[in-house]
């Protein structure tokens, strides 16, 4: 055995063909992300991942092999079979689901970028190799995600459905892995074809911010599809509807696929199985079309095109400086304030981060408000019911708490980190200003605008004075949770090195959980009771500006003594003294 | 005048920076030089205050820097030897950063910093990102960068690095204009000719150490050669190229 891996270690660290180097290269960038610290960190945040995952199915696999052996004690199998439909119809949605968002989230690397095409240049490759080992490298990728994560499932159902209603057979588990797999691949080549398109149809100009803007819409759309998702397997009393409407929704295509597979002759199936076979084969075709179309034409567009010159609108501009300077009345905190915005504005992979965060606090609103519908206690804005009251005071909280994490997290993340030196000579006597600047950022643009944003919900739901006193007692809480967050915060946005991906994943969702469950939970029903009831309102009102207050005043003395923390990278000449290896 | 004495910049038991002293009156031009690793990066990352020396001193008009480097920082203008430049600012933006940072009101920063744009030829480019500037463009912005304030104490660390002949004579011409109005300028490099051309006094760097410091005529004389390059190649003991090139063509046929 330990003969046989190190025969495939020297194998692969042999150099083998052009083509099978250039497939090797670009499989592995698929790994590298600026959010992991550093090259093979991703091993460490893939087991954090597998972790959670891990520790998750067991409780659900012991869930479903509690319920169908509940089903089974029925003296029908209805049930049991419109459950089964329901799981199969949520594993396959699941499925569709998270390749699309590995897919969103490996956008900008679906097509070979100017990168690669200047770091190959002047090698004996052919731009026609370079397409096929990146379309290749992307397939493999792909391919063994989806298998990956469609296996484990696809191997448990049939044992937890084991009993009398079962009916045994081979078509079992294969069927639902086939209609998974299907599904996944389906959402991943229509992926690839539409930014084929855009690729080639979109001027060269235009295309990375419309390419951007796709990108962040997709991932937003995919997980505020989540909480949908996991609703299916409830939705099970619905499975014997054959409704037309579902011939728009592609997870059904690929339900009647499935359903098939195991033996179900009926017409509707059968022409929902014919919808998932044209589908995919039509998918597939147009994502190797994108790449055929795209090949050659890409490249002399990458190369050819110039860079675009921002333009600058001097009406915009004179506004702006006006407003600024009442806003940001010294210098150095206006420097650190258009920094920010210039680089959240420019950087791809900043505004990704943001979007994932801004995206899941939508997806927690959406689901609250859905899960309000289906459990029936919606009855329409006019009747105000406490449930109701409270996923409206929850949708500011949730969307605050999002965001003032996600622009902590993302302040973490360098720009050219290289580049700090620019502060690092400016930051004498002026520290507090700078730091204001940041602290401005993000009165300015988190808690203000989602305040403001939500306050239309508030007064739709409580009515105009009560409405906004809701609004206000939320956005409170958002102005403690911005003074927590910057307290022990001491760095210029973008500037210096955060290790992303060094804390194990399964910490990071606990304390998200924990967070959301205190603050947007706990608060949300306290701020309800509270507007029912003047004197509580005044004794909240009064401790939220306390507690405001007092946080405040101690980050601001923080500020006041700390320095700025900056992280520099080693200096290539004291690096050829070996000082590191001393 | 700037006075540094007895620098000491000790990583671990490395001594990178080894009792390095030198003074540079107003008006006069020192120039640094030293093979790659001599010490000359890690002294002028002292002088910008980026690192703390282990030991010596630095004055200013006879003041102790370290009392208040603050003070210091604001009267000195410093370009890089890399230039590392945030690749998503213009360079317009990246010349409004350095002016806020250094709280320059904006009815002095705005056309100061548009009539450095258009003398370094820039303008046409103002509202580029600097990713698509080229290693030209983005010495003349860390230049602009460096004058915008009107600093006394210039920090020129391969300030000729990628511009173009024109470019470079305005620089050349522009640094003894500078000296001429007073200024102190701290040069290093590597281009022994413009410094030679440039410098009214160089110093020497060998593995940290100070090997000279004195003008270029009385080390010409003093060490019996023709130029500043064979004083150097002598100092800092640099090996015979021909063995490097015959070492190179080897390794290249085996």
């Amino acid at each position: 055995m330990t003969r046989l891996a190190g025969k495939i270690r020297g194998w692969m660290e042999e150099s083998h063909s052009p083509g099978f180097e250039l497939r090797r290269h670009f499989f592995r960038r698929f790994f590298d992300s600026d959010l992991v610290s550093s090259a093979g960190q991703w091993q460490v945040v893939a087991i954090g991942i597998f972790a959670i995952v891990a520790s998750l199915s067991i409780p659900m696999v012991q869930a479903y092999y509690h319920k169908y052996r509940i089903l089974q004690e029925l003296d029908s199998d209805v049930p049991y079979r419109m459950a089964s439909v329901a799981d199969h119809l949520f594993l396959i949605t699941l499925s569709m689901t998270l390749t699309g968002l590995i897919t969103a989230m490996q956008w900008p690397a679906l097509f070979p970028g100017l990168r690669d095409y200047l770091v190959l240049a002047g090698l004996p490759v052919r731009t026609r190799d370079v397409f096929v080992a990146k379309f290749t490298a992307l397939v493999t990728y792909i391919g063994i995600f989806i298998v990956a994560l469609n296996l484990p499932p696809s191997a448990t159902l049939p044992w937890v459905m084991n009993g009398r209603y079962y009916v045994p057979g081979m078509w079992n588990g294969l069927a639902l892995f086939l209609g998974m797999t299907v599904g996944a691949l389906f959402v991943f080549f229509a992926l690839v074809a539409l930014q084929g398109l855009l690729l080639n149809v979109v001027s060269p100009r235009l295309f990375p911010g419309i390419s951007l803007l796709v990108q962040c819409t997709l991932f937003t759309l995919l997980i505020c599809m989540l909480p949908f998702v996991l609703s299916i397997p409830s939705l099970d009393r619905y499975m014997a509807q054959r409704p037309e409407w579902a011939f728009w929704l592609p997870p059904f295509w690929f339900l009647g696929l499935d359903r098939h597979f195991l033996g179900n002759e009926q017409e509707y199936v059968w022409r929902m199985a014919k919808f998932a076979i044209a589908g995919v084969s039509a998918a597939g075709f147009c994502a190797i079309a994108a790449y055929l179309w795209s090949y050659r034409r890409q490249k002399v567009r990458m190369l050819e095109t110039p860079i675009q010159t921002r333009h600058e609108f001097a009406a915009v501009r004179g506004l702006w400086n006006k407003w600024s300077d009442r806003l940001l009345p010294h210098q150095p905190e206006h420097a650190v304030f258009s920094f920010t915005i210039s680089t959240l504005s420019r950087s791809r992979l900043h505004r990704m981060v943001l979007t994932g965060f801004v995206a899941v606090a939508f997806a927690l609103i959406v689901e609250s408000f859905v899960s309000l519908i289906l459990g029936g206690g919606f009855k329409g804005f006019g009747v105000r019911t406490f449930a109701l009251e409270q996923a409206a005071v929850s949708a500011p909280l949730a969307m605050s708490l999002f965001v003032l994490a996600g622009y902590r997290y993302l302040f973490r993340l360098p720009v050219e980190l290289r580049a700090n030196w620019v502060f690092r000579i400016h930051e004498g006597g002026n520290r507090e200003l700078l730091l204001r600047g940041m602290e401005r950022f993000v009165l300015c643009l988190g808690v203000l605008p989602v305040a403001l944003l939500t306050l239309p919900i508030e007064i739709e739901i409580f009515g105009g004075l009560l409405g906004v006193a809701a609004a206000l007692f939320a956005f409170l809480p958002s102005l403690i949770m911005e003074e927590a967050l910057l307290a022990g915060f001491e760095k210029i946005p973008f500037t210096s090195g955060y290790l992303p991906g060094q804390r194990p994943v399964i910490e990071t969702v606990c304390i998200y959980g924990i967070a959301f469950g205190a603050y947007v939970g706990i608060l949300s029903g306290l701020i309800v009771s509270c507007l029912q009831e003047a004197p509580y309102f005044l004794i909240v009102l009064g401790s939220f500006i306390a507690i405001w207050a007092r946080i405040r005043k101690g980050r601001l003395e923080y500020w006041h003594v700390g320095a700025l923390e900056f992280e520099e990278v080693a200096d290539p000449a004291v690096q050829t003294l070996a000082i590191y290896r001393d | 005048m700037l006075e540094v004495r007895n620098l000491v910049k000790r990583y671990n038991r490395v001594r990178v920076v080894d009792d390095v002293s030198f003074v540079i009156r107003p008006g006069e031009i020192l120039g640094y030089l030293g093979p790659n690793g001599a010490g000359k990066s890690t002294t002028v990352k002292i002088l910008t205050g980026l690192i703390e020396p282990t030991d010596g001193e630095i004055l200013f008009d006879g003041y102790d820097v370290r009392k208040d480097f603050v003070a210091f920082q604001r009267r000195l203008g410093y370009v890089p030897e890399e230039a590392h430049l945030y690749p998503h600012l213009t360079g317009r933006e990246y010349l409004q950063l350095i002016g806020r940072l250094r709280s320059l009101p904006r009815r002095v920063l705005e056309p100061r910093m548009d009539e450095l744009l258009r003398l370094f030829g820039l303008w046409d480019d103002r509202h580029s990102p600097l990713s698509s500037y080229s290693k030209g463009m983005r010495q003349k912005i860390l230049l602009s960068g460096a004058l915008i304030h009107n600093p006394e104490l210039l920090i020129f660390d391969e300030p000729f690095s990628g511009l173009d002949v024109t470019t470079a004579l305005v620089l050349r011409t522009l640094l003894h204009e500078l000296s001429a109005q007073g200024k102190i300028i701290f040069y290093s490099s590597h281009v022994l000719e413009v410094v030679e051309k440039v410098c009214h006094r160089v110093l020497i760097l060998r593995k940290g150490k100070m090997v000279a410091h004195d003008n270029v005529e009385h080390l010409r004389d003093l060490m019996n050669q023709p130029s500043l390059e064979g004083i150097f190649a002598q100092l800092t003991e640099q090996e015979d190229p021909a063995d490097r090139v015959r070492g190179i063509l080897s390794a290249m046929q085996s």
